[in-house]
């Protein structure tokens, strides 16, 4: 599959590396270059440094041709945008976007798949108490 | 009507004090504590301190009841984000917002935003038509720069200049206002002539503005 990542944080990084491992085409987009060096040896697909809400930068990654777009950064508006861009102007089958803050889960528009990161760490820890 | 402004630049604070002039009711809403106090402390404005792309937020600036929200921060896609909050969430009818990058203009159209205004470029424009050439200076652009009010000096070398204007044919979607002969405003009719020295006033859409300024400078 042809899977660009958005934010190679934490998360986005071992993430492109694990999907890189397993044979996909991986593209990661981040604006730090500095966060693109984090990615190890095991990761063989693109990286570009640049703002993922710019067109001229999905285009350069190939957004035409995406299987699957992750918005992973640490910004909730940014991964909102630009998840509700890819889907709308691009038509990507898979959108999948990371958020903290589930007041604002409303304004995404359907067919896009919301993880809500806090939500997420709640029912887990909540696992582990009771 | 209500009007929320999130993100009080010098473009916000300056619309909110043209509104309340005009006696619209303003909430300003800005994240910056020191930015909120300053004008707490010099205005009598009604100011609202914390994030604006949040639905809690503006539904303590009473966003249902607003007219419009005018989303000014210098984060793009957090104007995006304020915009389709007020849109989908509380039901603005309008909501105008500022584009930072101008690439991003395309960007804010598709996400809904009903009137993105991206004031590099309208200010690049401007520069650029007062820096190129001087026997044509756009005076006003309507409705978003799709129709424009222009000037235009008539030389000796005009394709138009000793013409009347009955045998001018002016490009369609383009008309001749008045002329400006000296100290003298000319109401133009079809036996009025044009001679060099004259400006000519013209209302023209921003397709035809290159025809029309052909036709009165000639070839640029």
């Amino acid at each position: 599959m042809y899977i660009i990542m958005i934010g190679c944080g934490r998360l986005g990084s071992v993430l492109a590396e694990e999907l890189s491992g397993l044979g996909h085409n991986v593209v990661v987009i981040d604006k730090n270059s500095l966060a693109l060096d984090v990615l190890g040896e095991r990761f063989n697909g693109i990286t570009i440094t640049g703002d993922a809400l710019s067109l001229e930068v999905l285009e350069k990654a190939g957004i035409k041709n995406a299987d699957v777009v992750c918005s992973l950064t640490g910004n909730d508006n940014l991964n909102i945008v630009v998840a509700q861009l890819v889907k709308k102007m691009f038509d990507v089958k898979k959108v999948i976007l990371q958020i903290h803050d589930s007041s604002k889960e409303e304004i995404v528009q359907k067919g896009v798949k919301i993880i809500n990161r806090s939500t997420l760490f709640v029912e887990e820890f909540k696992k582990c108490i009771l | 009507m209500y009007i929320i402004i999130v993100g009080i630049g010098n473009v916000g604070f300056f619309l909110a004090n043209k509104l309340l002039k005009d006696k619209h009711k303003v909430t300003l809403i800005d994240k910056n504590p020191t930015v909120c106090s300053r004008i707490a402390q010099t205005s009598s404005m009604v100011i609202l301190q914390g994030d604006g792309s949040k639905p809690a937020v503006l539904k303590e600036a009473k966003a249902e009841k607003a007219n419009v929200v005018v989303a000014l921060t210098q984060q793009d896609e957090d104007n995006l984000v304020i915009s389709q909050i007020a849109k989908n969430i509380f039901g603005v009818s309008r909501t105008i917002a500022k584009v930072n990058n101008p690439q991003n203009v395309k960007v804010f159209s598709a996400l809904g935003v009903d009137v993105p205004i991206d004031s590099t470029s309208i200010l690049a424009r401007i520069v650029e038509e007062e820096a190129s050439f001087t026997d044509f200076i756009n005076l006003l652009s309507i409705k978003k720069g799709r129709l424009s009010i222009v000037r235009v000096a008539v030389s000796e070398k005009s394709p138009v200049a000793n013409k009347q204007i009955k045998d001018i044919v002016f490009p369609q979607d383009a008309v001749l206002v008045s002329i400006l002969r000296g100290n003298d405003v000319v109401i133009p009719r079809g036996d009025t002539r044009v001679s060099s020295g004259d400006e000519i006033i013209g209302i023209t859409s921003i397709e035809k503005e290159k025809e029309l300024v052909e036709l009165l400078v000639g070839k640029l």
